[in-house]
């Protein structure tokens, strides 16, 4: 079978490779029907700084086929169609057994770990598959995954009113103006570098595209200050610029995976009550993030 | 939900590729290429094609 995998550092190869055999006891296997490319693939790719095996077969968000399980799979069987978790945790340690997996002390990630989905078959544990509406678009149930990481982000932010202002409109920035547009009752504010980006997001969510500078944040938000930011870019500069735009009080999660370090004065953030809050892919999000409005009514 | 979000999440796809194109379309994100939030590597046909 044909399958995408990366053997180090800007070494990702398309190859020829044989097709996983039967599933071993609680796997199950899956024909491949879509999956996303993820920021972090691209990242692993550049840095390898997650590469803890190779060659593996990349690729995290996927919606597959089942066609064969392993003994003792009751979750699942043959025919179902899923997505993975993409979150391989451990199931043992203080933070999953609190159900935070997404912070397990032994986190990996699919297709660094184990084989992912930039394949025509793989092989996963049955617990990380969660079974899907069959007649659901392939394409979107490919996005399952990023959503969930947008939600979390989303979810990470204190209630508020006013404006949202969300940086970076690549697919978790994106997603998130989404969920915020059809869940926030205020105003959604969108920026990104990307200008062809940024107003094919406006024109899907209705979220207006502003500058990250003061003078525009203020029109945006009539002159009431920002206290509510999604950070998407992983970029130290915009979460400068970002920093210089908010109101005090303000809370940003961070979700972007940056490259480079912050130099900011601790001051700032004690002075000014900024709260900056990782939120780090999902908690309980998958594979169906449904109820987000109840969830958050002022979000 | 994500029946709820099919529209909009299909129009914010960037491209759909096949598992050979994938080495290209990471350079071409790398490049900061794609006017789109999502590449997806499509390998189950859509039914009727």
């Amino acid at each position: 079978m044909k399958a995408a995998r990366l053997h180090g550092p800007g070494d990702l190869r398309v190859e020829d490779i044989a097709a996983p055999g039967a599933p071993e006891a609680g796997w199950v296997k899956l024909n491949v029907d879509a999956a996303g490319i993820c920021g972090s693939d691209l990242h692993n790719f550049r840095t390898g700084q997650w590469i803890s095996r190779a060659p593996s077969t990349a690729g995290h968000e996927l919606t597959g086929t089942v066609v064969a399980v392993g003994e003792g799979v009751g979750t699942v069987a043959v025919g179902d169609r899923v997505v993975a978790d993409s979150r391989f945790w451990c199931g043992e340690c203080a933070q999953c057994r609190a159900a935070r997996r997404h912070l397990c002390a032994s986190l990996g990630f699919v297709g660094e770990v184990c084989d992912g989905g930039f394949a025509e078959e793989t092989v996963l544990p049955a617990r990380l598959l969660h079974v899907i509406d069959a007649a659901l678009d392939e394409r979107v149930a490919a996005m399952a995954e990023p959503l969930a990481v947008a939600l979390h982000a989303v979810r990470r932010l204190p209630k508020t009113a006013g404006s949202v202002l969300v940086v970076g409109c690549g697919t978790i920035g994106g997603l998130a103006a989404l969920l915020l547009s059809r869940t926030f009752s205020g105003s959604v504010l969108i920026a990104d570098r990307n200008k062809a980006r940024c107003e094919r997001v406006a024109q899907v969510t209705g979220a207006t595209i502003v500058d990250l500078d003061r003078e525009a944040i203020a029109v945006a938000t009539a002159d009431a200050p920002l206290l509510a930011a999604v950070e998407a870019t992983g970029s130290v500069a915009a979460l400068n610029q970002l920093l210089g735009v908010l109101g005090s009080g303000a809370t940003v999660a961070l979700v972007g995976i940056f490259h480079g370090r912050l130099d900011i004065d601790p001051n700032m953030l004690v002075e000014r009550e900024i709260g900056l809050l990782g939120s780090h892919a999902f908690a309980d999000e998958l594979p169906t993030p449904s109820g987000c409005s109840t969830i958050c009514p002022d979000r | 939900m994500l029946h709820d979000l099919s529209g909009p999440l299909i129009s914010l796809i960037d491209r759909e590729i096949g598992l050979d194109d994938i080495p290209a379309a990471y350079e071409r994100l790398l490049a900061g290429q794609g006017d789109g939030l999502k590449t997806i590597v499509r390998l189950r046909q859509p039914a009727g094609t």
